[in-house]
């Protein structure tokens, strides 16, 4: 996966904003149901044409599924990822009728709303977080997502268009002020969603267990929970069959107290406990997983940030 | 004690930096970067302790933040003309 200008992914986000404005059309024109044949059509076609991403699949699915990967699995993991993306349109055009969301824990969230009370809620590459945002946005849930934009602006732009309120709440990573303004949220009672997959926030990472190896993960979250003295919740949002999704927001860390001696060994036990965590929604859940890369390498290729459809966000 | 070496004794305690002793940093060297190479976590914890410590709030809206944040120096006129803007 080194050069990442030419896998699937990256060249997906070679396409031109014609091409997603002509996708927007059709999913308008056609609604989700004809989509849905289309995506899955589109997806036979890359999985039989391209040879990375069914590598990453594989690599992914041998390890959680504990049988021998057949083709018809990456076919259901890569057609999983196409139709959770094409949902993400739905969502966005706040077409919520169109779904069945069953939620758990949102009643932390609830409690956090009305006691105006800051926190960071940590997502991943797992199914929807368009599926979150949008029950976060009915509840009134005040949520910004800091993240990562440029990778994936051509994407946005037309995702902004779709939804301009959107716009507003993402903090683009990078620089002093994207870090001031998530301090700003905090402590003005707001929740600040990330990913806690992926590096971005200051590239530090640590290596720890992950489905029977190793991977690196971002230390960045609990840092910043950390310098803000506030809880980290963990939220996901896996698409299940049909039109159903399940969301669920569990709490994680109350506060995270990083002592002077041993601040390292106390930031890589939190990440530990949350790759854990995030293994066993693997195990559960395993063709959500869209880390379409390589998750294990050394230095893991960037292109899945580029168009996982969560990173959008 | 000049505000110059309030703020390198700041950067040292606040970032927990172990192998920087706050006489060792240059008023005038970068801070993120090349220079001391803090990051954007530290510069959230800086802000963090210049606000506690000076009670000069550092907002995301302010233009200049890049500027603010170069070196010790620009931190520290920051600090003196926000705190007599306040004073005044």
């Amino acid at each position: 996966m080194s050069d990442s200008g030419t896998t699937w992914l990256g060249r997906r986000e070679h396409g031109t904003i014609l091409g997603i404005r002509f996708v927007l059309m059709l999913c308008d024109l056609l609604g989700r149901k004809v989509a849905r044949g289309f995506v899955r059509i589109l997806m036979l076609y890359y999985t039989a044409l391209d040879r990375r991403a069914r590598a990453a699949s594989r690599g992914f699915l041998e390890r959680v599924l504990g049988r021998p990967v057949r083709f018809r699995d990456v076919l259901r993991h890569l057609t999983t990822f196409g139709l959770v993306t094409l949902d993400r349109i739905f969502f966005l055009r706040g077409r919520r009728e169109l779904f069945e969301v069953s939620a758990r824990g949102s009643e932390h969230l609830d409690a956090l709303t009305a006691s105006r009370s800051g926190a960071i809620l940590l997502g991943a590459h797992v199914g929807s977080f368009e599926a979150l945002r949008a029950r976060g946005s009915s509840r009134g849930h005040d949520i910004h997502i800091l993240a990562y934009l440029d990778n994936a602006k051509k994407i946005n732009t037309v995702l902004a268009e779709l939804d301009p309120e959107m716009q507003a709440r993402v903090i683009e990573l990078g620089g002093i002020d994207a870090i001031l303004r998530a301090k700003e949220v905090v402590e003005s009672g707001g929740l600040i969603a990330m990913l806690g997959d992926r590096t971005g926030l200051n590239e530090k990472s640590v290596r720890v267990p992950f489905l029977g190896g190793e991977a690196a993960f971002p230390t960045g979250p609990f840092l910043l929970a950390s310098a803000l003295r506030c809880p980290v919740y963990l939220v996901f949002g896996v698409y299940l069959e049909g039109a159903s999704y399940q969301l669920w927001c569990e709490r994680f860390v109350d506060r995270v107290e990083l002592p002077r001696k041993d601040r390292e060994a106390a930031l890589e036990a939190l990440v530990r406990r949350y790759a854990v965590r995030l293994e066993e929604v693997a195990r559960t859940h395993p063709y959500n997983w869209f880390n379409l890369f390589d998750f294990w390498a050394a230095s893991p290729d960037r292109v899945g940030q580029v168009a996982a459809p969560d990173s959008v966000n | 004690m000049p505000i110059e070496d309030e703020l390198k004794k700041l950067i040292v305690d606040a970032l927990l930096l172990e192998d920087v002793v706050p006489s060792g940093i240059d008023t005038d060297a970068p801070l993120f970067g090349e220079g001391l190479g803090l990051d954007s976590i530290d510069a959230l914890e800086l802000a963090i302790a210049i606000d506690r410590a000076f009670g000069v709030r550092i907002e995301s809206k302010d233009e200049r933040n890049r500027e603010i944040f170069r070196s010790v120096r620009s931190l520290a006129n920051h600090i003196e003309t926000s705190r007599a803007a306040v004073g005044s």
